[in-house]
Formats: C-alpha cells, structure tokens, sequence
C-alpha cells in the first residue's frame, strides 16, 4: 500500500468500505500489536488493548487529523490503552509503573511475545538480540515494522522525542554487531 | 560472520524477519479488528450521540492501591452516565447512575458479546449484575419521549 493512500483508505472507510478498512488493519496490525506487547503483556491482554485501539479508530475515523500519521495515532492509542490495562492489572500508584526501565536480558519472565525461536531460524541473531538490554529490544521491535512512518510510530509508542531514535538505534544495532562479532570469534 | 559486515538496514531486515516469526499478530486479533468496523453501520443506524469519557479514576487517582471501583463519567451535552465498575472474580458488577436522574433503557455493547439490556429506574440508576472484562460501551436511550440515545466510547474494562 502506497503510503500516500492512507487519507484515502480513511476517508472510504469512513464510508463503510469494508475492504480499505480490511487494508488499514493488514498496514497497522503488526504495530498495534507490537506497541501492546512491548508493554509486556500477555497475548489476551495485548488482544484486549489491540481491539480497544482499533475500536477508537472505528469511533473517531472521520476525525484523524493527520491521516499521514496514522501509525503515530494508533501507536498513541494503544500506548495509552496499555498503560491504562497495567494501572488496573498490577493495582499500583500511577507512577509506579515505569515502562521504560532496562529489564536486561534476564527480564526473560517479563516479556511473553518472546517465544523460542527454532535453533534453524537465525539462532545467532536471535540470541544476540535477546542479549540487548530490554530498551534497545523494544525500540528495535518498533522500528522493523513496516510502515514508513515507524519512526513516528516508535516514537509515540515509547513516548520520546522523535528525534532521539535514529542515535538511538545506531547505538542498538553497534551493542547487536558487538554481540554478533563477540560469537564470531568465538566460533 | 555475514552480520557483522551487514550494514543497519540490512540487519534489520533481517531482525524483520526473525521477529515477525517469534510474535505474529494472531489470526483472532486481526479478525476481530477487521470485524470492529460493523459497529460503524450499526452506529449509522442508530443516530447516537457519543458521549465522551471526561473523567476515569483509574487515571486520575494516584493510589488506586486497594480501591476496588473505579470511576467512569461519561458525557453528551446534558446528560451524564456515571458508571461504577467493580471486579468479581474475573468479571465485572456495574452499578451507574443516569444525570439528570431520569428512566432509561441502557445496554452495556461489547465486541463478540450479545449486549445487555437493563432498565435504570426513576432516579436514573441501573445495574448490570455481571459482565465479561474487556472492550466496553453503553448505549442510553431516555425512555420519556425528548433526548436523542447517548453511546458512551468505547472503554476497556
């Protein structure tokens, strides 16, 4: 899909065109879902903030001011939905829960999107990754996402200036290389 | 090792692939946001007004530590719906209060639910006795003859 289709696949489902609604879900699905899951929920809870966040679309599709920035807006909406879902799980102070903390690599139990990758799938890299401290997972996970604007979208979902995600990402991919070349000379 | 040398889009590129492998989106969820734009139609039938969330007091208290309810204040011009959501067990107990105080019909909607339907009394209040967690909105219809049906956003319960 064109990125420069996003007004009007809005605007013809707003008019109750079941197909270029079915195309927006495709583009922005993978992202609404990531964006739950970096916030470390479950898969039913990530469903729950995923359906809230296409459901708010739904409400206020003819009101998307920026249909070029769509990503950013559902990447909004389902960190707000997120939060909200952890403030009411965890039964905590608001300021309690700090999603932006380093869980490192041992945060294994805090993450359930990671599933085992098979050992035929890229195992090197994966295990590289996995080393990453929990930040540069999260931020990486947002920004293979597809659409163009992912920068935007990362930078919504993690609530940081757009600006500090290319340095940012640098940094997270030299640490991955770093991680790669420590298993290359080990052999 | 090809990594190594492999510039940043390259990498990830490849970290693309990996990862949509480890956590893909579930075929439920994508039905299920797919399916999300029937309540347009529906909506479009109906003629509601939609009434805002203005204040939840899951986001506006600092401690809900041990508070079991929270808050939910809906608005549409005049008439507020104050919603009182309290868990039992897994699932909820709504207790709401229709403002100005007046008889109504009100239907609490969710997605993949069949919706329920109970009657707030003289002084605007209503309960739903028991209703699953998740994706939530109620629709207020006055039962006296003035006031256009109210439908509150939707809400994540």
């Amino acid at each position: 899909m064109a990125h420069d289709d996003a007004a009007g696949l809005l605007r013809s489902a707003a008019a109750g065109d079941q197909g270029a609604w079915d195309a927006i879900v495709a583009r922005y699905a993978a992202l609404v879902w990531t964006v739950a899951r970096g916030f470390r929920l479950s898969a039913a809870d990530a469903a729950d903030v995923s359906q809230a966040t296409w459901l708010r679309l739904v409400e206020r599709l003819d009101q998307v001011r920026d249909p070029e920035a769509l990503g950013a807006w559902l990447a909004t909406t389902a960190r707000r939905e997120a939060l909200n879902l952890l403030r009411k799980r965890r039964d905590l102070p608001v300021a309690e829960v700090d999603v932006n903390t380093d869980g490192g690599a041992e945060d294994e139990q805090a993450a359930p999107w990671r599933r085992l990758v098979t050992a035929d799938r890229d195992n090197e890299l994966w295990q590289a990754f996995t080393r990453l401290p929990a930040r540069c997972q999260e931020i990486l996970r947002l920004l293979v996402i597809d659409p163009a604007e992912s920068y935007a979208a990362a930078a919504a979902a993690l609530a940081v200036p757009i600006g500090s995600l290319g340095p940012t990402r640098s940094r997270c991919l030299a640490s991955l290389r770093e991680l790669l070349r420590s298993y290359a000379t080990e052999g | 090792m090809r990594a190594v040398t492999d510039s940043d889009d390259a990498l990830l590129t490849r970290l693309d692939r990996l990862l949509a492998d480890a956590d893909p989106v579930p075929d439920a969820v994508l039905a299920a946001a797919r399916a999300s734009l029937g309540w347009r139609a529906l909506d479009a039938e109906l003629d509601v007004e939609l009434a805002r969330l203005v204040a939840d007091s899951l986001v506006s208290s600092g401690d809900v530590r041990g508070a079991a309810a929270r808050l939910l204040s809906f608005e549409a011009g005049e008439l507020t719906l104050e919603v009182e959501v309290s868990p039992v067990g897994t699932r909820l107990r709504i207790v709401g209060q229709v403002v100005p105080p007046r008889p109504a019909s009100v239907r609490a909607e969710q997605p993949g639910g069949t919706g329920i339907r109970v009657a707030a009394d003289e002084l605007g209040r209503f309960t739903i006795g028991d209703l699953p967690a998740g994706p939530t909105r109620f629709v207020c219809a006055p039962a006296e003859g003035d006031g256009a049906p109210v439908c509150t956003e939707w809400t994540l319960l």
